[in-house]
C-alpha cells in the first residue's frame, strides 16, 4: 500500500511539473537559426539552451549544434547561449526581418574560472556556484599525476574532510577512506563509490586510474541524501571518461618506476644481539635457585671473555660458528629487494555527432619491495554513446578487470626476518638455502617462507552500464540505468613443509572463492527549466532498486604428498580440515525527489528526499525516509560583475539533513542457529546450538548532519576557497549489544547509543602568478579538523571497557587492526632502578623491570590501572599542492600532513628481550645501565610484565608525496613522427617523511611487516 | 510538442515508473546457508541440537583454559617459564573478574546450558518416539547438571536458567549454592533413569556416567565452602558411596593391567574409561582437539642434540610439577620409587638425541654421541660434577630444573599429530575414570566411618601401580589410613591422578586448597586468601546486570 502511494505520489508530481503546450505563433514573423560550436574543438555542440533575452522564448540546439527559433516579431533581437561547462554567451542585435530566417553561428568557450566548474552531484551535473551541498572535486589531471595501483589513492590530500591513509605496503594493499570521520561501532564507515551512477561495491581498487575523468566527493547530507540509506558515510562519485565528437584519437600513456624501501627497522645488529642475548642469560631471574649464574666462572661473575663458557651454555652452535666465522646475516636485507612498477595504457576516442565511443586498455604490474609479493592487473573498457532518434540516447560500458596479487607470507616475512638471530647464515657453504638458521622452533629462513608459502589472491571482475534517455518534452527527460556488477574472487593459499608455520613436516592448501553479483536499476525523471531570468528549476525523480547475491565456497586440505600441486590439487589431501558453503542476498528499494530552485540568480534551494527499503533491516522497520533541505545566497556573483573590496564572488550555503546506515550482514533480524561439531567414538556428531537471538525490531542507524559553508573568490578569481563546518549526530546506532551471557547468547544487533562529529574544513586555491612572464604558478591548501566521540551508549553506560567504549571518547575498533583505535593500557612510567628496589618490591617487581604508572594509587598493580593513553584519529590534516608552467615545462609538489595522534609501536610491544629472538636495537637496562627505556633482558621471561605499556607515540608525520616535473614537446617536432602531442614528465612518490615516531609508516605501518617504499619513475604521454 | 505527441511519450513512462514499482524487489528475507530456530522442532534439527549440547565440553577441560583453572594453583604443579596465566598459580591481583578465561568458562558452559533446556523444551513437541525423545532429554540433564556443577563449584551462587531464552534479559539473580545443588542431583537422578547402561555410541552419556557425576556431587556437597578441615559428618557420603559402588561394581568397567595402559593413545575406550571427552584425527569433527599435549612439555628443543619433533611435542612449558611433587629442595616426593611404578610410567625423563647437528664435540672434535643416543637424561637425583662429566650426555639433577626444564608429564603427549607443531590433538580427555571412581569411593566410606571398605579400595589401585613383586608392598591397613586421613587420600589421587583437571576441585572440597597451596607450592603461598576458594564473577556479567549481580568478596 505504501508502495502504490508513493508511486501515485510520483506522477502527480512530474503532472504537476510538465508545462502547458504552446501554441505556435503565426502571421509575419521571422526567425534566427545558427550552429553552435566549441571554439576549443569546432565541433558542434548539443542542448545548449538560447533564449530571446526580454521573451520567454528558449530552444536548446539539436545534435548537429543547431537551434531554430520561430515566431519572432520583426526587429531587433538580443540571444543568450549557455550551457553546462561554457561560459555563456550574447549576442547583441540580430536582425529579424517578417518572412526570413536570419543567421546567428555563436562559438561557446569552455569554462575555467574554477567556480564555474561543473561539479557530478549524484543522479546529475551542476554549474559549481549553483552547489548548495559540500562536495569536494578533483579532476582527470590531478589523478593522474598519482602512480598508484588504486585510483582512491589518487585523491588523498585533495579534498578537505576526506582522510584517507595506507592499510599496508605489500603490492596491491588497499586504503582506508573517511568521510569526516566515523560515525558507526559496527556498521561499515567506508563511503559509497558510485561509477557513472552505479554503485560500486567494494570500492574502486579495479579501476584503473587513467580512466577517471573527475572524482567527486559528497560530504554533506544534502549532497548524501540522495543516496539515503548509503549516504552517511559520504559518497565517492567516479566519472569514467567519455568519448567526443570529432576525428579519432588515440593516446599512448606509459610509465616504468623503480621503489625502494625508505624506513627498515633498525634491529640489533651481531655484536647488539650477542650484547643483549648474554645479559637475558645473565639475568638472576633467569637463574634457577640454588644456582650459579652464567658468567661466573669460578664462582666470580665475569664477561664472555673471562669466562667463555657463559657463550657456550648461551648461544647454538651455529652462533657461536657465526661469531668464530664473522658470518653475519641481515636478514631484512635478504627479503628485501628493489620493486618495480610499471604501467601502459592505451586510449582511443573519437565519434561524431550522434556516435561517441572510448576504448582503453591498461597493463599493470608492480613487484613488490619484498621477496615474493607482486601484483599485476589487466584491464580493458569500452564505453559507447549514441544518438538513436532525436530524441532518444542509449549507450553503455563494459569494463574488464583481471588481476593477481601474489603475497605470500604477507608481512609476516618481515616478522621472521627480524626475528632472526643475526648471528647464522642463510645459506651453507655450498650455496644451498639453510631452512633452519638455528635449531629454535619457532624460527625459520624468511626465504624459505618466501619460496613455499603461497598466498594469492585472483580477481576477474565485469562491470557494466547500460543507459536509455528520451527527451520527452523541452527540459524533460527520462533516463534509465542498469549497472551489473560481477565479481569473481579466488584465494588460494599453500603453506609447505619448509614454513615458520609448519616447521619442516606436514603442508596445507586452501581454495576460497566468491562470487558476487550486484545490480542497479535506476528510473529517472529530470526537469530542467528557466522562467525567464527569475525562475530556475532542476528537479529529478528517481525509483531505484538494487540487488546483491553473494555466494562463497572454501575447501581446506591437508598434509599433501607433493607440494608441487600447491593449492589446486585439493583432491590430493589426506585430510580435509575444513569445507564450507554459503549464500547471502540483500536487495534495497528506492524512490527520491531533488528539486533545485534558484531565484533570481541569487537564491538557491535544493529540497530532496529519499525513501529507502532494506531487505536487512526487519519487518515493519524496512524503510525509512531521509529528506534534507540546503540553502544558498550569492551574495556576490561575479558573472554580474559584483565586488566588494577585493571580494568578487560569494555564496553562504547551509545545509540540514539525515542520511542512514544499514551497513549490517543480512539475516540479523532472524537470528540464527551456529553449527558445531562433535564425535562420537569417531562417528561425527555435528550440531546446531541456538546461536544469535533474532532482533525483531532492528531499524535504520541515522546521521543527521548540519552543514554551513562558504564559496568565495577574491582578487579576480585569483584566490578561491571554501570553508565548512558541520556537525553530524548519528544515533539508534547498529550496534552488538552484549547480553549477559548466561542466558547462552553473546550480544545481539541492535540500534543504541549515539556518536558525534563536529568539524571543519577549508580549501583554499591561490593563482600566484597568471602569465606573469609566461609563468602560470597555482597553489592548493586543504586543512581539515573532525572530532569525534561517542555520546551515548546503551543502557546509559559511560564506558564499555569490555568493547572500547568510552562516552566522550572517539570510536574504538579494537578488533581490527587497519581501523581506528582508542589506546587503553597501562602508562609506562621507565624502569624499576636500583635505588627504588624496596619500592619496586612493594610493587612485587624487581629492579630492570618495566615500571607503570599506578593510575588508581592503590599501591598496586593491576588491571584497573589501565588508563585512556590516546588515539588514532588525527586532531588536524593538511595537505599543500603546488604547479608551476613555464613555456611547456611544469613542476609539481604535493606535501601532506595528519597531526596530533597517538600510534601503538607494535615492534616495541614485540620486543620480548628474552634472548630467544632479535628485535628492535633498544638501550635496555642493567645494573651499569640505569637506562629508563628498556627493560632488562630476561631469558625466562615470555614477554616482559607489562611489555604493552611501551611503544606508544605520537605519530604525527609530514610527507612530501610526490614530486613531478615534466616536459611538453612542442607540435612542430612532433608532427614528423606522426603525434600530434607528447609529454615526459619525471616523478618521485613518497620520497620524504618528517616524524618522531620510530615506526616503518605512522599511517600504515606500526608494526614488523612490509616497510614504506619510495617510487621514482619516468613517464610518457603521447597523443595520435 | 503537440498533445497527442506528449501522451503517446507518458504512458510508457508511467507504464515503466509503475511497472518498475509493481514489480520492484521482494524485501522479505530468506536464509538459505542459514538456519533459524523453527529446525529444532524437526526431527533432525531435534538430533542437532542434542549434538551441540557436547561442544562446551570440548572447549574446556581439554584446552589451557580447563587445565590452568584445576592443575595451577595447587599443590602439584607450579607455573613454568611460558604462558600469560600465571596468576591463576600465583594468585596475584591479576587474577580478577577482567580473566577471559573466566568470562569464557561462564559462558561456553551456560551456551551449552541453554542447549540442554532447548532440548528439553524442544522435546515436548518434536515427532519422535517416546524412548528415544526421552533418551535424549537424560543426555540433556547430565549434561546441565555436569556444566551447573562445574559453575557452582567455580563461582558459588550462579543463576539457574532451566528454560530456552527467548528475549533480551537484562537483570538476573544469584540462586543458592544449595538450590542449584537440588537441581543439579535432581538432573543426575532424572538422567539415570532415563539412560541406559551403556550408550548407543560411545562418548555419549549413559547411566554410569550419570551415577559417577551423582557420586562426585554428594562428595562435594558434603565438603561445603571449602573453609571447613575437618568436615562435620553428612548423609551425603553415604548418598555418593552408593552411586559410586553402582560404578565401581558395573561388570563394564575394570582397571588395566598397567597404570601407563590408560595412556597408550592407541588403547582408548577401554574398560577404565567411564565417560570421555571425544576427539578423532578428522579435522572435520574434532574441533580444536585435545590441546593438553602442549602444556605439561619442557623445553627439551633448546637442549644439545635436539630438535622439536612429533613424537617429542610442542614444548609449551606451562606446568611444572612442584617440589613437592617430585621430591627435591626439602620434599621427600609423593612417590616410593622403589615400588611404585606411576612415577616412571607417567613422566617423561629421557630425551633421545635426534638432532645430528647440534650434538656436543668432545676435546678431540668428535660429536659425543650419535642420533638415536640419549640426549638429556633427568635422574631424578643430582650428580656430582664428577659424575656429570662421566657421562656424554646432559644431566638435570632437581636442583637443575629450571622453569623451562623439568620431566615432562607424558599422559597427553600426542605423538599421532602430523606436524611439529600442530595443536589440535586427537587424544580424548577421559573425564570419568575408574581409578578415580575407586579413590572417591574409598573417600566417601572413610568419611562416613568405613575405613573397613575404604582400604581394599585403595589398596586395589594401588596394587595396580606396584612395581613388579612389590604389590604387597603397596598394600595399606585400615591404621595407616586413619592416621594417614584425608591427607593420605589426597596424596593418593595425586599419586594416581596428578595433571588429570581434577585437583583445584579436589582440594577445595576437602577443606585443603589453601592449607596446601601455602604448603607446596612457593609460587602461589604468599598470595592465597580464603576468598580464593571462589572464583570471580565475570566482571562483563556484573557490567551488563544493572547491579542484580555482585562480585564475590575479595575481588
Amino acid at each position: 500500500m505504501k508502495r502504490r502511494l508513493i508511486t501515485v505520489s510520483l506522477l502527480s508530481a512530474c503532472a504537476l511539473l510538465l508545462p502547458a503546450t504552446r501554441a505556435s505563433a503565426q502571421g509575419t514573423t521571422g526567425g534566427i537559426t545558427g550552429v553552435i560550436t566549441g571554439v576549443e574543438s569546432n565541433q558542434p555542440i548539443q542542448g545548449v539552451r538560447v533564449t530571446v533575452l526580454g521573451t520567454q522564448l528558449t530552444v536548446t540546439s539539436n545534435p548537429q549544434g543547431r537551434y531554430t527559433i520561430a515566431g519572432l516579431a520583426a526587429g531587433m533581437y538580443r540571444l543568450r547561449a549557455s550551457a553546462i561547462g561554457y561560459t555563456p554567451v550574447i549576442v547583441d542585435s540580430v536582425p529579424v526581418r517578417a518572412g526570413q530566417v536570419a543567421n546567428a553561428d555563436i562559438a561557446l568557450r569552455h569554462q575555467t574560472v574554477e567556480l564555474e566548474k561543473v561539479v557530478v552531484v549524484g543522479y546529475g551535473t551542476l554549474a559549481k556556484r549553483d552547489v548548495t551541498g559540500a562536495v569536494g572535486s578533483v579532476a582527470a589531471e590531478q589523478i593522474k599525476q598519482i602512480p598508484t595501483t588504486n585510483a582512491i589513492e589518487a585523491i588523498k590530500g585533495r579534498v578537505a574532510g576526506v582522510d584517507i591513509t595506507s592499510t599496508g605496503y605489500k603490492p596491491g594493499d588497499g586504503v582506508r577512506v573517511r568521510v569526516r570521520g566515523q560515525r558507526s561501532l559496527k556498521a561499515s564507515n567506508d563511503p559509497l563509490y558510485v561509477l557513472d551512477g552505479i554503485p560500486m561495491a567494494g570500492g574502486i581498487g579495479d579501476l584503473n586510474p587513467g580512466d577517471i575523468q573527475s572524482i567527486e566527493v559528497l560530504k554533506d547530507a544534502s549532497a548524501t541524501a540522495i543516496y539515503g540509506s548509503r549516504g552517511a558515510n559520504g559518497v565517492v562519485l567516479v566519472t569514467s571518461k567519455k568519448g567526443q565528437a570529432g576525428a579519432m584519437r588515440s593516446t599512448f600513456d606509459t610509465y616504468y618506476g623503480i621503489q625502494d624501501i625508505t624506513r627498515r627497522v633498525e634491529v640489533f645488529d651481531a655484536q647488539g644481539y650477542a650484547d643483549y642475548k648474554r645479559e637475558a642469560y645473565r639475568n638472576p631471574n633467569s637463574v634457577a635457585a640454588g644456582k650459579q649464574p652464567i658468567y661466573t666462572c669460578g664462582g666470580v661473575a665475569g664477561s664472555p671473555e673471562t669466562c667463555p663458557e657463559g657463550d657456550a651454555l648461551t648461544f647454538y652452535t651455529e652462533e657461536l660458528n657465526a661469531m668464530k666465522n664473522g658470518t653475519f646475516t641481515d636478514w631484512q636485507d635478504l627479503i628485501s629487494r628493489r620493486g618495480s612498477q610499471v604501467s601502459n595504457q592505451v586510449s582511443v576516442t573519437g565519434g561524431n555527432e550522434r556516435n561517441q565511443y572510448a576504448v582503453s586498455g591498461n597493463l599493470l604490474k608492480q613487484i613488490g619491495v619484498t621477496q615474493a609479493q607482486d601484483y599485476d592487473r589487466k584491464q580493458m573498457r569500452v564505453n559507447y554513446e549514441g544518438q538513436a532518434r532525436d530524441r532518444i540516447r542509449v549507450g553503455g560500458s563494459v569494463l574488464l578487470v583481471r588481476s593477481l596479487q601474489r603475497l605470500s607470507r604477507g608481512d609476516g616475512l618481515y616478522s621472521e626476518a627480524i626475528a632472526d638471530t643475526p648471528l647464522s647464515v642463510p645459506y651453507d657453504s655450498a650455496g644451498n638455502l639453510v631452512f633452519k638458521p638455528t635449531p629454535d622452533a619457532q624460527r625459520d629462513n624468511p626465504l624459505a617462507d618466501a619460496n613455499n608459502w603461497l598466498n594469492d589472491n585472483l580477481r576477474n571482475r565485469v562491470f557494466g552500464t547500460l543507459f536509455a534517455s528520451v527527451d520527452l518534452l523541452p527540459g524533460l527527460a527520462y533516463r534509465a540505468n542498469f549497472g551489473p556488477d560481477l565479481t569473481f574472487e579466488r584465494n588460494g593459499q599453500f603453506i609447505g613443509a619448509q614454513t615458520q608455520a609448519n616447521q619442516g613436516a606436514g603442508n596445507q592448501a586452501e581454495i576460497r572463492n566468491r562470487r558476487t553479483f550486484d545490480y542497479t536499476l535506476d528510473n529517472l525523471l529530470t526537469y530542467k527549466r528557466e522562467l525567464g531570468r527569475i525562475h530556475k528549476i532542476d528537479a529529478t525523480l528517481l525509483y531505484s532498486i538494487e540487488k546483491q547475491t553473494f555466494e562463497g565456497d572454501s575447501t581446506r586440505g591437508q598434509n599433501f604428498v607433493y607440494e608441487s600441486g600447491i593449492y589446486e590439487n585439493l583432491g590430493g589431501a589426506a585430510n580435509v580440515e575444513r569445507i564450507g558453503s554459503v549464500i547471502s542476498q540483500w536487495a534495497l528499494q528506492s524512490y527520491m525527489a531533488r528539486l533545485n530552485y534558484t531565484l533570481l540568480d541569487k537564491y538557491l534551494l535544493t529540497l530532496t528526499t529519499r525513501v529507502d527499503g532494506s531487505s536487512r533491516l526487519a519487518e515493519g522497520n524496512k524503510y525509512a525516509t531521509f529528506p534534507s533541505v540546503a540553502l544558498g545566497y550569492r551574495v556576490l556573483d561575479e558573472n554580474a560583475n559584483q565586488r566588494f573590496g577585493p571580494l568578487n564572488s560569494l555564496k553562504l550555503r547551509g545545509s540540514y539533513g539525515t542520511t542512514g546506515n544499514t551497513s549490517v550482514d543480512p539475516y540479523q533480524t532472524q537470528g540464527g542457529l551456529t553449527r558445531t561439531a562433535y564425535s562420537y567414538g569417531g562417528a561425527p556428531g555435528f550440531g546446531y546450538r541456538p546461536g544469535s537471538l533474532p532482533n525483531p525490531a532492528l531499524s535504520w542507524e541515522k546521521t543527521a548532519t548540519v552543514d554551513v559553508g562558504l564559496d568565495f573568490g577574491l582578487f579576480d578569481g585569483r584566490l578561491t576557497g571554501t570553508v565548512d563546518g558541520y556537525r553530524a549526530n548519528t544515533k539508534d546506532l547498529l550496534m552488538d549489544r552484549q547480553l549477559l551471557l548466561w542466558t547462552g547468547y553473546s550480544s545481539i544487533t541492535q540500534n543504541v547509543g549515539a556518536t558525534r562529529n563536529t568539524g571543519i574544513e577549508v580549501a583554499l586555491t591561490g593563482i600566484t602568478l597568471d602569465g606573469w612572464h609566461g609563468i602560470h604558478w597555482t597553489n592548493d591548501v586543504t586543512f581539515s579538523k573532525n572530532k569525534n566521540e561517542i555520546v551515548s551508549l546503551s543502557n546509559g553506560q559511560l564506558a564499555d571497557p569490555g568493547n572500547g567504549w568510552w562516552v566522550g571518547q572517539p570510536i574504538n575498533n579494537p578488533n581490527s587492526n587497519s581501523d581506528n583505535h582508542v589506546w587503553y593500557d597501562y602508562k609506562f612510567d621507565g624502569i624499576w632502578q636500583t635505588a627504588d628496589s624496596a619500592q619496586a618490591r612493594s610493587f612485587g617487581r624487581k629492579p630492570g623491570e618495566i615500571r607503570i604508572v599506578d593510575a588508581n594509587g592503590d599501591g598496586k598493580f593491576n588491571a584497573s590501572d589501565k588508563v585512556i593513553l590516546g588515539n588514532t584519529y588525527p586532531k588536524w590534516t593538511g595537505s599543500f599542492s603546488s604547479r608551476l608552467d613555464y613555456r611547456g615545462f611544469d613542476v609539481s609538489l604535493q606535501a601532506i600532513t595528519r597531526q596530533g595522534f597517538m600510534v601503538r609501536n607494535d615492534l616495541q610491544r614485540g620486543n620480548t628481550l628474552a634472548g630467544r629472538y632479535n628485535g628492535p636495537a633498544v638501550n635496555f637496562w642493567t645494573p651499569s645501565n640505569p637506562s629508563n627505556e628498556a627493560p632488562r633482558p630476561d631469558k625466562n621471561t615470555e614477554n616482559p610484565v607489562f611489555g604493552d605499556a611501551r611503544g606508544y607515540e605520537d605519530g604525527s608525520f609530514v610527507k612530501i608525496r610526490n614530486i613531478t616535473v615534466g616536459a611538453t614537446i612542442p607540435p612542430r617536432l612532433l608532427t614528423r613522427v606522426g603525434a600530434q602531442s607528447a609529454r615526459i614528465y619525471f616523478t618521485a612518490q613518497d620520497p620524504w617523511m618528517f616524524t618522531n615516531t620510530s615506526v616503518l609508516d605512522p599511517e600504515g605501518q606500526t608494526g614488523n611487516g612490509v616497510p614504506i617504499f619510495r617510487t621514482l619513475l619516468i613517464g610518457g604521454s603521447f597523443g595520435f | 510538442m503537440t498533445l497527442p505527441m506528449t501522451r503517446r511519450l507518458l504512458l510508457p513512462l508511467a507504464a515503466l515508473l509503475v511497472g518498475g514499482a509493481a514489480g520492484c524487489v521482494d524485501l522479505k528475507e530468506t536464509p538459505i546457508s542459514g538456519i533459524t530456530s523453527s529446525f529444532y522442532s524437526t526431527p533432525s534439527g531435534f538430533e542437532a541440537a542434542v549434538n551441540s549440547m557436547y561442544t562446551p565440553a570440548r572447549t574446556h577441560w581439554p584446552l589451557e583454559r580447563g587445565s590452568t583453572m584445576t592443575v595451577f594453583g595447587t599443590d602439584e604443579f607450579t607455573n613454568g617459564a611460558d604462558g600469560s596465566y600465571k596468576f591463576f598459580n600465583t594468585y596475584s591481583a591479576q587474577l580478577n573478574g577482567d580473566v577471559d578465561f573466566l568470562r569464557d568458562t561462564w559462558r561456553d558452559f551456560y551456551q551449552g546450558i541453554n542447549t540442554a533446556n532447548t532440548v528439553i523444551d524442544a522435546a515436548a513437541t518434536v515427532n519422535l518416539p517416546d524412548a528415544q525423545k526421552s533418551l535424549r532429554v537424560g543426555e540433556a540433564k547430565f549434561l546441565r547438571a555436569l556444566y551447573f556443577f562445574t559453575l557452582v563449584r567455580t563461582y558459588g551462587a550462579i543463576p539457574l536458567p532451566l528454560t530456552p531464552t527467548t528475549g533480551v534479559v537484562t537483570e538476573t539473580t544469584r540462586e543458592p549454592v544449595a538450590k542449584v545443588y537440588e537441581q543439579i542431583i535432581k538432573d543426575c537422578q532424572d538422567a539415570i533413569a532415563a539412560l541406559p547402561d551403556k550408550a548407543a555410541q560411545f562418548g555419549r552419556a549413559d547411566r554410569p556416567a550419570a551415577q559417577y557425576l551423582l557420586g562426585e556431587v554428594y562428595l562435594t556437597r558434603a565438603g561445603g565452602d571449602g573453609t571447613q578441615d575437618p568436615l562435620p559428618p553428612s548423609p551425603d557420603f553415604a548418598l555418593a558411596a552408593e552411586q559410586l559402588q553402582a560404578v565401581v561394581d558395573n561388570p563394564r568397567f575394570g582397571l588395566l593391567a598397567q597404570y601407563k595402559d590408560n595412556f597408550d593413545i592407541q588403547n582408548e575406550g577401554n574398560k577404565e574409561v567411564v565417560w570421555a571427552i571425544q576427539f578423532t584425527n578428522d579435522p572435520l569433527t574434532t574441533g580444536d582437539g585435545n590441546k593438553l599435549h602442549l602444556y605439561f612439555t619442557a623445553a627439551y628443543d633448546l637442549e644439545p642434540g635436539m630438535l622439536r619433533d612429533i613424537a617429542n611435542d610442542r614444548p609449551f612449558r606451562r606446568f611444572k610439577p612442584t617440589p613437592w611433587q617430585l621430591g627435591y629442595a626439602g620434599f621427600p616426593g609423593i612417590w616410593d620409587k622403589t615400588k611404585d611404578a606411576r612415577y616412571e610410567q607417567m613422566y617423561k625423563v629421557v630425551w633421545i638425541s635426534n638432532n645430528p647437528n647440534n650434538i656436543p664435540k668432545d676435546a678431540s672434535g668428535n660429536p659425543k654421541y650419535n642420533v638415536g643416543d640419549t640426549a638429556v637424561y633427568m635422574p631424578g637425583v643430582d650428580y656430582t660434577a664428577a659424575q656429570k662429566a662421566a657421562v656424554r650426555y646432559k644431566i638435570y639433577g632437581p636442583s637443575d630444573y629450571t622453569d623451562a626444564m623439568f620431566p615432562t608429564l607424558n599422559k597427553y603427549l600426542d605423538p599421532t599429530r602430523t606436524s611439529t607443531n600442530q595443536e589440535p590433538g586427537q587424544r580424548d580427555l577421559v573425564l570419568f575414570r575408574l581409578d578415580n571412581a575407586i579413590l572417591m569411593l574409598a573417600e566417601a566410606y572413610w568419611r562416613d566411618g568405613r575405613s573397613d571398605l575404604a582400604v581394599p579400595l585403595i589398596n586395589r589401585v594401588r596394587e595396580r601401580a606396584a612395581k613388579p613383586g612389590m604389590t604387597a608392598a603397596m598394600d595399606i591397613t585400615i591404621a595407616d589410613l586413619d592416621a594417614g586421613g584425608i591427607n593420605f587420600i589426597l596424596d593418593e589421587r595425586a599419586r594416581e591422578l596428578t595433571g588429570e583437571t581434577t585437583r583445584w576441585f579436589d582440594l577445595k572440597r576437602t577443606g585443603k586448597l589453601i592449607e596446601r597451596v601455602q604448603l607446596y607450592n612457593a609460587e602461589g603461598k604468599n598470595n592465597i586468601k580464603p576468598f580464593h576458594l571462589l572464583r570471580p564473577i565475570p566482571n562483563q556479567e556484573i557490567l551488563l546486570s544493572n547491579g542484580s549481580l555482585t562480585q564475590n568478596p575479595g575481588y
